[in-house]
């Protein structure tokens, strides 16, 4: 990605979806598909564009490499095989509707006083801070708790778990061979699943009332999990369910604070918390897009998009399309209606939506009326170069 | 609650994101419209229970329940 994507996706995206909506990036060798209309139909067609992230690593690999890689990063493959975001149906319904019954918004909704409770305790730990990094201080260590919280697992194992968190996701990162790449995966997904392994052994042999053994006794139409399939999901929950967040909580605070009318207005009207925090994901949403492959010949915009080809979704753009949009440059928080693609569209929608959007309501509510005198303490701020995520390296910050 | 219960459903198309749930929990009442959106093919087609767990199952809070001795 050049130096001028990276800091804003915008300019690159932004043109392709004026000029070439459905544009063939050899480079890449993929699509980049950029209106609204477009993605949110790609996403809604699983039958047509396949999730499965192994196909995608596998596809990269050379003919002759592809037996030696099974073999020797074996974990990751396992991993992927149950990965519900990395996998098409009829598995992924298999497992979706089995965590269903333990994870539904309503049951997502009890996390919420202790999430607050969370919060006014870090920020309890920063208040008497002049300058703080908001991210190591505060986006960091908040979604990781909480996500260890609802595993029932104790926050002190936090730093242990950031640790695989970050070696599974270079792994994400850059393509092809690199075998640095694939044993730095190897490495972080067997420390996730090494630490939940013993976890749910343990679940399974006294079940309490806690998320795990709700998953262990949970059943859809007489289909359950296995042990395999609960520790992978798991692991994935430990993953996906911070560094996203992480993400999230400081781009849009990042937003918010580079646009002073917005943050004050949100400081002067609590009741506008909940519209602001889904302009921030329309606007500065974690995710920037979603890989898929064809599954069959499609034909999009009049190009020929064919069996096999890579096809990335960008939401990001998507999210700012003037034909569904007016003003879509704009930050609004008290755009409404807000119908983003922040967290995907269809069977792939992002599990833990409802918990970040209590996340999100939780922590913007506090620093609203705790720290309405806080601004940007940079004038330049760094993204990491990836092409699917957006997220900030350092967010200094003054408090008051 | 009564037999003559009805569950009257409205689905807010500003939030369904076409997960597909509710067709799978309840199949005889929930398919996909031409935008592959959820839809309401018979509001007697499963029990009320049913209907309600689709309800409580949807990722995005879309489809909303009233129930109705009409």
């Amino acid at each position: 990605m050049s130096p001028e994507s990276v800091a804003d996706p915008e300019s690159y995206f932004g043109r392709l979806r004026d000029e070439d909506p459905v544009h063939w990036n050899e480079q890449r060798k993929m699509w980049i598909v950029t209106r609204y209309d477009d993605v949110v139909w790609a996403c809604r067609q699983p039958q047509l564009f396949s999730s499965d992230k192994l196909g995608f690593n596998v596809k990269e690999l050379p003919e002759k490499d592809r037996v030696r890689y099974e073999q020797k990063f074996s974990p990751i493959y396992k991993a992927y095989a149950n990965w519900l975001s990395a996998v098409d149906n009829p598995l992924h319904d298999h497992i979706r509707l089995i965590v269903n019954q333990v994870w539904t918004p309503a049951q997502v909704e009890k996390r919420r006083a202790s999430i607050r409770q969370l919060i006014q305790g870090l920020l309890d730990e920063i208040e008497n801070k002049d300058d703080i990094d908001f991210i190591k201080d505060f986006t960091l260590p908040l979604p990781i708790k909480v996500i260890l919280d609802f595993l029932g697992f104790p926050h002190e194992d936090w730093k242990e778990i950031k640790k695989h968190s970050d070696s599974w996701l270079f792994y994400h990162f850059g393509g092809g061979t690199d075998e640095v790449r694939w044993q730095s995966g190897m490495d972080g997904i067997e420390g996730l699943t090494r630490y939940v392994e013993p976890r749910v052994k343990e679940r399974r042999a006294n079940p309490t009332d806690d998320y795990i053994s709700g998953l262990i006794k949970a059943e859809w139409k007489g289909d359950r999990l296995t042990d395999e399939e609960i520790i992978v999901h798991c692991a994935n929950l430990l993953f996906s369910g911070h560094e996203t967040t992480t993400n999230l909580l400081a781009n849009g605070m990042h937003l918010l604070l580079s646009n002073r009318d917005q943050w004050d207005r949100l400081c002067a009207n609590q009741s506008l918390i909940p519209t602001a925090v889904e302009e921030i994901i329309r606007m500065e949403g974690a995710i920037k897009s979603m890989l898929r492959y064809a599954l069959e010949d499609v034909e999009m915009k009049g190009k020929k998009i064919h069996k096999g080809d890579l096809v990335l979704l960008v939401n990001a753009a998507a999210n700012r399309d003037s034909a569904k949009y007016a003003n879509p440059q704009q930050v609004d928080v008290g755009r409404r209606p807000n119908a983003h693609l922040g967290f995907g569209q269809g069977i792939h929608i992002c599990l833990g939506a409802p918990l970040v959007r209590v996340e999100a309501h939780e922590a913007y509510s506090a620093l609203t009326q705790r720290f309405p005198q806080m601004k940007l303490a940079a004038d330049t701020f760094e993204y990491h170069a990836i092409l699917r995520g957006r997220a900030l390296k350092k967010l200094p910050v003054k408090l008051k | 609650m009564t037999k003559d219960c009805r569950a009257r459903i409205s689905i807010d198309y500003d939030k369904c994101v076409g997960s597909r749930i509710c067709t799978a929990v309840a199949p005889n009442v929930f398919t996909l419209n031409e935008n592959s959106q959820a839809a309401v093919v018979n509001a007697e087609g499963d029990t009320l229970e049913t209907i309600k767990m689709a309800a409580e199952a949807c990722p995005v809070s879309a489809i909303t329940i009233e129930e109705t001795t009409e």
